[in-house]
């Protein structure tokens, strides 16, 4: 049967279209770090001006040669890293070297690479993409496509790299470094403007402040492009979270010790980046649930994941984009929180946006990824396995809880207020009568009796009897203000005059509706 | 040209010019600033070439005088470098700091095309009739940057640290780097920024502190520059009779052209600052004849040879009245004036200082190259 191949152009184009956003590009060279067994990623901005952007990592490096492979045609290719390579630190490999050092060409036109191994070869070498490569594939421009020797296929050139002959690796730094020469211009305004937005804010040296200035905002865009860069980059990059009470009950304590001795730190312009969420201190407190390990055998392929799922109860989470669930392979975000919760079907209204929640897949899952490695292919097994489960949990479990921790905080509220309306109603009578109120109520005495009120002149004090409000025959929720003003009229109609009632009454139900 | 491979960051000649001819008038300009009411105090803003160690920066943060904001960054040093990766190695030393990546003189005399140069132009934008190529963002990059340069004006201590020379042979006269210094004394007249208490009216700099940098030479310098810089000290000699005398005193030379021809290099030390005397003038500043200028000179020593490198400080001040607020065609002020004579005579009298290493290692210099290390290793803990 013929074979069926896949377009060399369809490559070349996503050479310059494959990620959302810039950190969705510069993650993917952040996990080249990780792969590079770097402790230290930096990734340098030029913040406030923008005109630049590097990702270096001190890692172990890549030879000229594998440059020269992968530039050669290797990028894209699934031929990744030698799989003997040694991981250190006990991390597991993120394997994905090749078109993620390409996705900065979507900010930039060219750029530097530079690398040193540990023992101490190296290389840098300039890298300029085609313009206007969309355009020419489309036209078959002959200075980027062209014939194999065998007319059997096209092959496409997306841009060409030189190497640096005055390269003196003793002057380098150990690992790899990417470094733009040209930012594309659209980027450096967006990045420019977002400093002017009402309500930007510099940003600080520390991250949990960082987290404080997010968490202030309803969403990170009323902070810039800026502030969405590193945050995207602090959800999506494996590293630690603040702490390891950083959410209630330590629901992250483990994963975060695991984080730890992994030994990796990502800086953005100085700054250290650590996970993005510390929820703590909601008067309603928190429906948590952990999701425990689990292991499906979908296709009798091995799927498995744990997790958490935390509700902020009655309090909407700040910022947006901290609501919904997150998925981790390996330690590194797909995409960021979905607040679709991956296409859960039931409407549970606000109480979504009190929900946040991290799905960490130890195994499986990697096939469901789109080449983007942002989403997955929603109708892989195994995501679909994940997903009913995840959703199980929420219908099940989490929602159910949610909607009773409602129910208690609406009776609770009920009462308090049922209180604070007799209270005042007490007051209002004390302020028209000369003596000091007692307000009661009691139940009457049978179905056909009618509920009334009663006041007596006591020496001392005037004492109200006010029907139950289950025995008011009105609107449930109008019933405690009929039996107050019940009251108010009982106790002016004591009064000697017609005028004098009619005032009493007036001045009285005035000043309990100002209350009410 | 500069030394490439040299050490500068070591040199301890260069630090002893930092810490004895830097840092006291730097520290004279935050006392000044200290000493002024609570709404007109405000943080010092520094412009450098400070080179990805940035000794100078943290020497200026060790003293005081450059305080750095809330979050801890420098956020009101700008420098320039023209190695682009060098820009970002820098940023990490002194986080904050706004940084342009480049030829400083080709940012500072990019041809606006709009020619006005409307400061909120926005030419990062799309431009609606030309393709996205490379050519093109490279264009619409330079003159952002340039944009956003200006707009970092002004500064309360510049630092021309070239590191080159000031006169390039094949330059057209009077030379890149003249033309530029123009431009960036007429933007140190540009409004203050913004500081906490700042009075509601928009503020200028009445005064900064300038420190210039060049190579003497170049070997083949050409004649028109020779020319220029005979001419400004004729000029002096010319109205200042005794300042032929002081000169024979001092060098030896009986008139200009022998200092020029028998001594290129004191020829040079007297001609330059003279030049950038004049050019503050010309844009409605002028020397303070207090301080004047002080000239340091040393020689450094490389594999491509012997230079002799120089270093310029002085104390600007602003003409008052300004110009804008003079009669038409008034000239500078009488104060300007006189304070420009003094600064010349001065220049005559003084001489230069010759640094050595004699002299830079017979005294502590405080802080030490160590000391600043340590206090930039705060900010970039791999820095070695």
């Amino acid at each position: 049967m013929p074979k069926i191949h896949v377009h060399e152009k369809a490559l070349a184009h996503l050479s310059r279209g494959l990620y959302r956003s810039p950190a969705s590009a510069l993650r993917e060279l952040v996990s080249n770090g990780w792969d590079a067994n770097a402790t230290v990623v930096r990734i340098s901005t030029n913040y406030p001006n923008f005109y630049q952007l590097a990702v270096e990592d001190n890692g172990d490096g890549f030879s000229a040669e594998e440059f020269a492979r992968l530039m050669g045609g290797g990028i894209g290719n699934s031929e990744k890293r030698p799989a003997a390579k040694k991981m250190k630190y006990g991390r597991p490999i993120i394997g994905r070297l090749g078109i993620g050092m390409l996705g900065i060409a979507q900010i930039c036109g060219s750029f530097t690479v530079t690398s040193k191994m540990k023992d101490g070869t190296g290389f840098r070498a300039k890298v300029k993409l085609y313009d206007l490569l969309k355009e020419k594939l489309d036209t078959n421009d002959s200075s980027v496509v062209s014939s194999s020797s065998d007319q059997q296929f096209e092959e496409v050139d997306v841009g060409v790299y030189d190497f640096e002959e005055q390269y003196d690796p003793n002057k380098a730094n150990f690992g790899t470094a990417i470094v733009t020469d040209d930012v594309h211009p659209a980027f450096v305004r967006a990045f420019q403007l977002s400093l002017k937005f009402e309500k930007f804010r510099k940003p600080p040296s520390q991250w949990q402040k960082a987290i404080d200035i997010v968490s202030g905002v309803r969403s990170i865009q009323e902070l810039g492009d800026y502030w969405r860069l590193l945050w995207e980059l602090a959800a999506s990059c494996p590293v630690p979270y603040v702490s390891a009470n950083c959410l209630p009950q330590k629901l992250i304590s483990d994963e975060q010790k695991l984080l730890e001795s992994y030994n990796f730190k990502v800086f953005v312009d100085s700054l250290e980046l650590k996970k993005p969420i510390h929820l703590k201190g909601n008067p309603a407190g928190y429906t948590i649930r952990r999701i425990q390990p689990q292991h499906l055998t979908p296709y009798g392929r091995n799927l498995r994941f744990h997790g958490y799922i935390i509700v902020q109860e009655g309090a909407q989470l700040k910022p947006d984009e901290l609501r919904g669930l997150l998925i981790r392979i390996k330690n590194v975000a797909i995409g960021y929180y979905d607040p679709g919760m991956l296409d859960y079907r039931y409407n549970e209204g606000p109480r979504s946006r009190w929900l946040t929640g991290e799905i960490y897949a130890t195994e499986g899952l990697e096939d469901a990824l789109n080449i983007d490695r942002d989403s997955f292919n929603r109708f892989h097994p195994q995501f679909r396995a994940m997903q009913e489960y995840v959703h199980s949990v929420l219908h099940e479990k989490v929602f159910p809880e949610v909607y009773k921790q409602i129910e208690v905080r609406s009776s609770d509220r009920a009462l308090t207020k049922r209180t604070e309306r007799t209270s005042h109603l007490t007051q209002v009578l004390s302020d028209v009568s000369t003596k000091p109120v007692s307000v009661r109520s009691v139940t009457k005495s049978s179905d056909y009796a009618p509920a009334e009120v009663s006041v007596k002149r006591e020496s001392k004090q005037l004492q109200v009897v006010i029907p139950d409000e289950a025995d008011i025959l009105t609107k449930k929720s109008n019933r405690q203000l009929a039996s107050s003003i019940l009251a108010l009229f009982e106790v002016a109609m004591n009064e000697p005059t017609d005028t004098r009632r009619r005032e009493v009454f007036r001045r009285s139900l005035l000043s309990l509706l100002s209350k009410w | 040209m500069a030394a490439q491979g040299f050490a500068f960051e070591d040199c301890p000649l260069k630090h002893y010019v930092r810490v004895k001819g830097w840092l006291p008038h730097c520290k004279a300009r935050k006392r000044a600033n200290a000493d002024l009411g609570p709404s007109e105090q405000r943080r010092l803003r520094y412009f450098t070439f400070c080179a990805i160690g940035a000794i100078d920066v943290h020497m200026l943060n060790i003293a005081k005088v450059i305080s750095l904001s809330r979050e801890d960054k420098f956020d009101n040093v700008v420098f320039f470098d023209r190695e682009t990766d060098a820009v970002l190695e820098t940023q990490k030393r002194i986080p904050g700091a706004m940084g342009f990546p480049g030829n400083f003189i080709d940012v500072v005399l990019a041809n606006d095309p709009a020619a006005t140069l409307a400061e909120d132009h926005d030419y990062l934008a799309p431009p609606l009739d030309l393709q996205d190529e490379y050519s093109t963002r490279r264009e619409q990059l330079i003159y952002g940057q340039r944009r956003d340069f200006i707009k970092a004006f002004p500064f309360d201590i510049v630092n021309l640290d070239l590191e080159e020379f000031a006169f390039k042979a094949n330059d057209p006269f009077p030379g890149k780097v003249i033309t530029a210094l123009r431009k960036l004394f007429e933007w140190q007249k540009n409004p203050l920024h913004a500081w906490p208490n700042r009075p509601k009216k928009s503020v200028c700099l009445d005064s900064f502190t300038l420190m210039f940098t060049t190579q003497i030479g170049p070997p083949n310098i050409s004649k028109e520059y020779t020319d220029m810089l005979r001419e400004y000290l004729e000029q002096n000699i010319a109205s200042h009779s005794d300042l032929s005398g002081i000169l024979h005193e001092r060098i030896g030379a009986t008139n200009v052209a022998a200092l020029q021809s028998d001594h290129f290099e004191d020829f040079f030390k007297l001609g330059v600052p003279k030049v950038l005397a004049s050019l503050l003038l010309e844009t409605d500043w002028y020397v303070d004849a207090d301080k004047g200028i002080t000239t340091f000179a040393f020689k450094r020593n490389w594999t491509g040879g012997e230079y002799t490198m120089l270093h310029f400080v002085m104390d600007v001040k602003r003409q008052e009245p300004p110009r804008q607020r003079r009669a038409p065609n008034s000239g500078h002020t009488a104060g300007a004036i006189d304070a420009y004579a003094s600064v010349v005579r001065r220049l005559f009298t003084q001489g230069d200082l010759e640094v050595t290493n004699e002299i830079a290692s017979s005294i502590e210099l405080k802080p030490s190259l160590e000391e600043i290390r340590a206090c930039r290793r705060k900010y970039y803990p791999e820095d070695v």
